[in-house]
């Protein structure tokens, strides 16, 4: 008896698998006759989009669905967190038996990508009459971000969102934000009292680069010389940024140092800090009544700078890595997938935190209403000098971990700054 | 006669044995002599992931930069740290509970279960979940400090105490294994010894260290062998609880490797140092193991 019920229950677990799929509605693939020209000679392809997870996957997910009933091409978007997306991005498509046929990725990934010789150049597709959908509107899709997504003339990903960085802060604990770096210190100190931080800062090793880069252009400073080759971290605006950087971070938590974009907002969102200088992806932790205990106390200003105020900004677009056999079924997805009423709709969703890279939404009278810092974004994106791009180079994910690893040793008091700078300078030399 | 027809079963046996255990065997070497051989060929090259088709011989090029780079001959010594100190508090603990485990008669099993759910989570869980923990402002650790009157802790914003609370994370997952083993071990230890041990007036203590723990040894070396591997090649806890920051305090040479090969893309150095990894593990399992083999042929 004992037996009979060992081997059923083993037989139920080796099947429980088979059982284990939701009842989920599958999409129904359009009728032949039905489909639009261009999806045609496509129809039944399967393609594979890895992204980070987030509600932005599950909105292109959506997209995915709907675009299969139309199109009969499927995508199946694989979601992942989004510290592990770069390794398995990596390992799949330097392989020229990789899976992935659609990547998610940020615009400095790309000089390296490109150096492997591993994506797909989008200009081939979107100058192809026989895939052209009028809906696109390619004209609208700030010109400067598709630049941005190009090496060598080669349009290597499609953007659909813009990262930057600004300062939020609490309206009902400061009634002008702060102008300058003095104005910001003051601030800073003012609001630090028990219970209570002036700034909320995210100085992990993810993002306290971004911040320190910040400080470095806002003081007037340059990262990289105007060739690449050589690291300026040399300069006295270099070191007067990290000082600065340094004097911020006591008023933030000692916890800041380990904390990254999502901590640094939790904290301010729980009512923790009076300011927060972090990237727009983290609107919605901030101003959503359901996360945020603070949501209708939030006011938007461009990062204040000694000498201007400046931002790191960044896009994350789509691309088509070279092992896609159907390349223009990709790039029809991308197309659908990205055009401006879609883009709205996810602009929606996120509640303004998904900037769009389109000058139509971007200047749209409603959603600058709706979404206050849009104004600042536009403040960020159309000022000369204001916004600075990552180092494009093959390195830059490399330089970035020695940038992070030396400023947090000089923040954390383990280095001198220039001591920092200086190993940080050399280290970077032999990279590039 | 007979002596033949046993040789030809004993032939047959083995043959059929062999051919039971080749499966198994092609398929370890497959994944794991085969991708060693090639890791170990990749070591003497200048295998960068971005232009491999230019990979050249390059002789001992990576070993001297491994063994001369400052950042990674830190992270050999952070590495060892950070496996000593794990290792020998886990088997400690896990010993002590043990014992106490088995003098008990009622609730074994409750105790056997409740200790052995941290070694069923995945590292990354375990790395996630204590983050949540330590977290400097929102974290109950500090929360609970505070409400008893003592100043919050920087767990991991601090570069001389960040490397002791991810020990301690792991020390939390990993003591239930050898827990687990060794009240396996003292559970099947033969009684008579022991009350042997105690008519002829033994302590406690005597009874534990002169009759008990040799008996278990063997155990406690596999157990051991087993921690140490694990300890030193961590790289899951201390990548989602630190990054290997701030800084490079908790940086130990995994992170050092994934760095190397997946935002440096220099497979060579990143193999160099695996293989260098492995020759250093092997070493110790070797020496540990080898002490019970000696001893059992003795």
């Amino acid at each position: 008896m004992k037996r009979v019920v060992f081997i059923a229950l083993s037989v139920l677990i080796a099947l429980s698998p088979v059982f284990a799929g939701g009842a989920k509605e599958n999409a129904a693939a359009p009728a032949s006759a039905t489909v639009d020209p261009k999806y045609a000679p496509y129809q039944g392809v399967t393609l594979t989009f890895i992204r980070h997870s987030g509600y932005e996957a599950d909105w292109m997910a959506e997209m995915a669905k709907a675009f299969y009933e139309e199109s009969g091409i499927k995508v199946n978007i694989e979601q992942v967190a989004y510290s592990e997306m770069k390794n398995k991005i990596v390992i799949d498509i330097s392989s020229e038996n990789g899976s992935y046929d659609i990547i998610a990725t940020t615009e400095y990934w790309l000089p390296e990508f490109n150096e492997g010789g591993w994506l797909a150049d989008i200009n081939t597709y979107l100058n192809d009459p026989a895939l052209y959908d009028p809906a696109f509107e390619i004209e609208d899709v700030s010109a400067s971000l598709l630049e941005a997504n190009s090496i060598d003339g080669k349009l290597l990903a499609m953007p659909w969102k813009f990262n930057s960085q600004f300062l939020y802060y609490r309206t009902d604990l400061i009634k002008t934000a702060p102008k300058n770096w003095s104005e910001m210190l003051e601030l800073a100190r003012a609001n630090t009292e028990d219970g209570r931080y002036g700034l909320s800062l995210a100085l992990g090793k993810t993002c306290v680069m971004d911040v320190y880069l910040n400080c470095l252009y806002q003081n007037g400073g340059a990262f990289l010389s105007a060739d690449g080759k050589t690291c300026l971290l040399d300069s006295k605006e270099a070191l007067g940024a990290l000082e600065y950087l340094i004097q911020l971070s006591q008023y933030s938590s000692a916890g800041s140092i380990n904390n990254h974009w999502d901590e640094a907002a939790a904290n301010f969102a729980q009512g923790n800090a009076a300011m927060m200088p972090a990237v727009n992806s983290q609107l919605n932790n901030v101003i959503n009544p359901e996360k945020s205990a603070i949501s209708d106390s939030v006011g938007f200003a461009e990062w204040p700078g000694n000498v201007h105020a400046a931002a790191v900004s960044s896009t994350w677009g789509v691309a088509i890595t070279r092992n896609c056999k159907h390349p223009e079924a990709a790039y029809l997805f991308i197309q659908y997938m990205l055009n401006a009423k879609r883009t709205e709709s996810l602009v929606e969703g996120t509640m303004g935190a998904a900037v769009p890279v389109r000058e139509s939404l971007l200047t749209s009278t409603s959603l600058n209403e709706k979404y206050p810092h849009f104004k600042t974004m536009n403040a960020i994106s159309n000022q000369p000098g204001h916004t600075y791009v990552y180092p494009k180079t093959h390195q830059t994910t490399a330089i970035m971990d020695v940038l992070a690893s030396y400023v947090q040793e000089a923040v954390i008091g383990t280095l001198e700054p220039s001591e920092a700078l200086a190993k940080a300078k050399a280290e970077i030399d032999k990279m590039l | 006669m007979v002596n033949s027809i046993q040789k030809r079963q004993r032939a047959a046996d083995n043959r059929l044995m062999l051919c039971m255990l080749l499966p198994s065997v092609i398929f370890v070497l497959l994944i794991t002599i085969f991708p060693l051989i090639y890791t170990s060929i990749l070591s003497f090259q200048n295998y960068n992931l971005l232009s491999p088709q230019d990979a050249e011989f390059t002789g001992l090029k990576n070993y001297i930069k491994v063994f001369s780079d400052s950042l990674i001959s830190k992270s050999i010594l952070i590495t060892f740290k950070y496996t000593i100190i794990a290792v020998v508090v886990s088997m400690i603990l896990g010993l002590i509970l043990a014992l106490l485990a088995a003098s008990i008669t009622t609730g074994r099993t409750f105790f056997r279960i409740v200790l052995f759910i941290p070694m069923m989570l995945a590292p990354v869980v375990v790395g996630v979940l204590w983050k949540f923990l330590y977290n400097y402002d929102l974290g109950i650790l500090n929360y609970i400090l505070s409400c008893i009157g003592i100043d919050r802790i920087n767990w991991l914003g601090s570069s001389n105490l960040s490397l002791t609370s991810v020990i301690i994370a792991d020390i939390w997952q990993w003591t239930s294994y050898t827990f687990i083993l060794c009240l396996a071990a003292l559970e099947a230890l033969n009684p008579e010894p022991i009350e042997a041990a105690k008519i002829d007036g033994a302590s406690a203590v005597q009874t534990f260290f002169l009759v008990t723990l040799p008996s278990i040894l063997p155990v406690l070396e596999v157990a051991l062998v087993f921690r140490l591997v694990w300890a030193f090649r961590g790289f899951d806890l201390i990548y989602s609880l630190t990054k290997g920051g701030p800084g490079t305090s908790t940086e130990t040479m995994s992170l050092v490797i994934w760095r190397q090969a997946f935002s440096r893309y220099d497979i060579g150095v990143s193999s160099a140092l695996s293989v260098v990894m492995f020759l250093l593990l092997m070493g110790l399992s070797v020496v540990i193991l080898r002490r019970n083999l000696v001893k059992k042929e003795g």
